[in-house]
């Protein structure tokens, strides 16, 4: 972890931590709110049931996302690969927002249909960045490796996908990212996350809480943003891309 | 033995390889040459099944190799490509430890032939084990790209146009290296090359192709001597040709024994394996019209003359 990351960190933690106690301050900022700190659930427990839901649909979406990517690569499934692609292509023009709401009238209201929204929205992105990815990985170095006597399955794991990593993580980075802001959005339909605060500080007519809310998940952005700026990089010099 | 036996590849109707039939000897190196698109490169990758025959049969040691399962004829016959092709992603040790890994050969035996073929190569261990692809000169990855080919001792090493992307000293370097080897380890060596030169000069034999057809396969002292046709006297040179048995043919065919009337040679001495090229340059540079011949060891073997140079 590189010093801003871990700087970034210690902000996050000591923010959430503090936020409790900062009802003083909001109020001389705040003047006209009664009550300038957001108490119906402790920013603790939104801070973990906001991370639950990204982890969660991002662990789902990168399983399908690089599952999908592989089969497009293989020689079995190249007839598939510009299917898969304009899916992928396609489907990210439908804004997060719109694959919410469809989930709603098919899963309910709550923590469960965001979840399944954010995957399958987060797996277009990083299945696009694993066939941009394993496309990309050099003629050269798969002949020889199939001239020395690897088998196929051996090729992906030895020297495909480790190749690959650099770009597949940057997929999983933009997904990542995209579903911590969309996240949010899942309170409108009942999930507990940082975007509790910010809805309903919209709909009561209450600026502190959608501070609040908006500076923890920017945060919260900024830092898992950075932690995957490290992972690329270490990805990179591993795969042999940078000195 | 390598044999290709009536076969036959087609790309799009028209035949790649067309009717290729040879014997390539057990612990000789054979190479191949012709211009592009003559089926020197499909010839290569048919022995090793990266690709497979419409029609023939080729056989290693007497045994079809259709019949075995490609991963397992690979493992067991070295491949060097022009592109050289290391996993950027692995050390140089852990580059060339890969074929025993797929072969499963203890960590300890893995390490110590590690150590041994860098020798071989002439890299240093301790330089060179940790370095990355990226951090060696070309010249320093072919080396690499050998030594990974030559890993678990195969008795076969397939070599497509290795040094073809290397600058003129660095490739001369390497196909000194590359004789030396074949010397001291006897391998069987199949050598592609768009260069009459280097295919002349590496080959014990040497495939000539035109077309996908077999035009001549020979000794380079006989492919210098008797072209088989206009394509190959055109292919060796013409007028040049000449120039290119001096290059081809070694000093030890030409010289004399001492004590047979040839009178005295003095100064520095010529080993009879030089080229007569080299004997030449030396005559040339020292105003000499003779030289004493030494074997490896130094031995005085005998005397070799200008006039010994010229009849061809």
């Amino acid at each position: 972890m590189s010093p801003l990351t871990m700087a970034l960190a210690l902000a996050l933690v000591a923010l959430v931590l503090a936020l409790p106690h900062l009802a003083p301050p909001m109020h001389w900022l705040f003047p006209q709110v009664e009550r300038p700190v957001y108490e119906r659930a402790s920013f603790v427990e939104l801070i973990l049931s906001h991370l639950g839901l990204v982890l969660a649909s991002s662990a789902a979406a990168a399983l399908v996302g690089v599952s999908a990517g592989i089969f497009a690569t293989r020689p079995s499934g190249l007839e598939f690969a510009p299917l898969i692609n304009a899916i992928a292509a396609i489907g990210q023009t439908f804004p997060p927002v719109a694959v919410l709401a469809i989930s709603v009238p098919l899963l309910g209201y709550g923590g469960p249909p965001t979840l399944v929204a954010l995957a399958v929205y987060a797996a277009l992105p990083i299945t696009e960045s694993t066939i941009a990815g394993l496309t990309a990985v050099s003629r050269d170095v798969k002949d020889a490796a199939e001239g020395l006597g690897f088998s196929r399955l051996r090729m992906l794991g030895d020297v495909e996908l480790p190749l690959a990593l650099p770009i597949i993580l940057t997929g999983i980075r933009i997904a990542v990212i995209i579903n911590i802001g969309t996240a949010t959005i899942g309170s409108t339909i009942g999930a507990l996350t940082l975007g509790s605060p910010i809805i309903e500080g919209l709909s009561a007519s209450n600026p502190a809480y959608v501070l609040e809310g908006a500076v923890v998940v920017a945060l919260l952005a900024i830092f898992v943003d950075r932690l995957f700026e490290d992972g690329v990089h270490w990805a990179r010099q591993r795969s042999g891309a940078s000195p | 033995m390598i044999e290709l036996d009536h076969v036959v590849k087609r790309y799009g109707g028209r035949g790649a390889v067309d009717g290729l039939t040879l014997d390539i000897e057990a612990r000789t190196l054979c190479t191949f040459v012709g211009p592009s698109g003559c089926g020197k490169s499909t010839t290569l990758r048919l022995i090793n099944a990266l690709i497979r025959p419409d029609q023939g049969v080729i056989r290693i040691d007497g045994k079809d190799i259709a019949e075995l399962k490609p991963e397992t004829l690979r493992r067991g016959i070295g491949y060097v490509i022009q592109s050289i092709g290391l996993f950027p992603h692995w050390n140089v040790a852990d580059n060339i430890g890969t074929v025993p890994r797929l072969l499963r050969w203890p960590k300890a035996r893995i390490e110590a032939r590690i150590d041994e073929l860098l020798h071989l190569l002439r890299l240093d261990p301790g330089e060179f084990r940790t370095k990355f692809p990226h951090q060696l000169s070309g010249g320093q990855q072919q080396r690499v790209g050998v030594a990974r080919a030559l890993a678990a001792d195969p008795n076969i090493v397939l070599m497509d146009e290795p040094f073809g992307a290397l600058d003129p000293p660095t490739r001369e370097a390497l196909q000194g290296e590359i004789r030396r080897i074949q010397a001291e380890t006897k391998k069987t060596i199949v050598f592609v090359t768009h260069d009459m030169d280097e295919a002349l000069r590496l080959g014990d034999r040497v495939a000539v192709m035109q077309s996908g057809k077999l035009v001549q396969f020979a000794t380079p002292a006989e492919i210098l001597a008797r072209p088989a046709n206009d394509f190959v006297r055109q292919f060796v040179g013409g007028a040049d040709m000449s120039i290119r048995v001096l290059a081809v043919a070694r000093v030890a065919e030409r010289m004399a024994p001492d004590g047979a009337g040839q009178g005295q040679a003095r100064g520095e001495a010529i080993r009879e394996d030089a080229s007569l090229k080299e004997a030449l340059t030396m005559m040339m540079t020292s105003g000499r019209d003779a030289l004493p011949v030494i074997d490896q060891e130094g031995r005085r073997l005998g005397i070799i003359r200008l006039g010994d140079l010229a009849h061809l």
